[in-house]
């Protein structure tokens, strides 16, 4: 193939201008924006609003102990924001190399992911642990303080089982979720890998 | 944080055309394609942060619409192939029949880009796509002779399907 004939190649691969596919991307994405713009503002206000809850329960219940515990709520709070919102506005996609370092990286991003997640559901067990731990401490403060009604009003048994069994339900089973689909995407990525090296 | 409204609306303008024929490319099917090009659009306005003005725009949009599209493929790797026709018509003066041939000879052209290996199809995309050599080594961040071996190679196999 000589020089003008791929000139003439390349003239018949841009005279494709996929007009309409960019018109209805362009009018979709406002909305993809939108909903992505939403959905990061949500996750800061829950953060915002779990980062006031146990501060108030700090400032409410003061001791070393529930300073501590809570200190270590905040942070996990903090740092589930942060490591989320870098995940989607710093940038895996802008890996370079060649397609088999991209798919490389992909597996190994793949492969954190999955031990995150694992990580995640094993972890259920000493948060519960933590989560109990501050709950006495803040029961015993409050009794002490004399303020025994509030904390009563506040956490009542009841409410307290059905609000961590909802919760504790969710969170397996949106760990399981993740866990799986990005099981399934690293073996994905492993096939494509082994393709690129079979072709080359 | 991410590209403005404005700023987003002028790359879609600059790119979309170079975009849109990248990703068919990769896929063959409409709607998988318009959904692939939304996710790339999606994840370049969310990029657009990092992108630091060194190395060409163009280049930093095509690497990721590349690395989006490997993901793609990932995902279809296994999956049967479903491949449609598009018959739209490319805009010009030309007659009906013109238009219809140069349509079916660029859909020729991209079932035979798709066909090649991934490694050599990269680099060809981005040669079809008026990049230099040192360019498509710049934005694939590899070296200048890894790209004219792969080129050479992509334009052999192009040359026996057309042969």
């Amino acid at each position: 193939m000589t020089d003008a004939d791929f000139q003439e190649l390349t003239t018949l691969w841009q005279s494709a201008s996929y007009e309409e596919d960019v018109a209805e991307v362009k009018a979709s994405m406002t909305r993809h924006i939108r909903l992505a713009k939403i959905w990061t503002g949500v996750e800061l206000v829950l953060s915002v609003a779990a980062i006031v809850f146990f501060g108030v329960l700090i400032a409410a219940f003061p001791s070393p102990t529930v300073l501590v515990v809570g200190l270590m709520l905040m942070a996990l709070v903090v740092g589930a924001f942060w490591y989320g919102f870098k995940s989607r506005f710093r940038f895996l996609d802008v890996t370079a190399g060649s397609a088999r370092d991209v798919v490389k990286a992909a597996i190994a991003r793949s492969n954190a992911a999955v031990k995150r997640y694992k990580v995640g559901l094993y972890g259920l067990i000493p948060a519960l642990v933590l989560g109990n731990i501050f709950g006495q401490f803040i029961a015993k403060n409050a009794k002490e303080a004399g303020q025994e009604r509030i904390f009563k009003h506040v956490f009542s048994d009841e409410w307290e089982i059905i609000l961590a069994v909802i919760i504790l339900a969710i969170l397996v089973a949106v760990n399981i979720f993740l866990l799986r689909r990005e099981a399934r995407k690293g073996r994905q990525l492993r096939a494509l890998l082994t393709r690129i090296e079979d072709e080359t | 944080m991410a590209a403005s409204d404005g700023q987003f609306d002028a790359l879609i303008d600059r790119y979309g055309a170079m975009l849109g024929r990248i990703v068919a490319s990769y896929e063959a099917n409409p709607a998988m394609r318009q959904d692939l090009m939304q996710d790339i659009w999606l994840r370049i306005w969310r990029g657009y942060a990092t992108f630091r003005g060194d190395g060409e725009e163009k280049g930093f949009i095509a690497r990721i619409a590349r690395n989006c599209c490997i993901s793609h493929v990932a995902r279809a790797v296994g999956e049967p192939k479903s491949v449609e026709l598009d018959m739209d018509a490319p805009s010009g003066e030309a007659s009906p029949e013109a238009q219809a041939d140069q349509a079916l000879k660029r859909q020729k052209l991209e079932a035979m880009v798709r066909a090649l290996p991934l490694e050599q199809r990269e680099v060809i995309i981005l040669c079809l796509e008026g990049f230099s050599h040192a360019d498509v080594a710049h934005a694939l961040d590899i070296s200048e002779n890894a790209v004219a071996s792969r080129f050479s190679r992509a334009k052999a196999a192009l040359v026996g399907k057309t042969s």
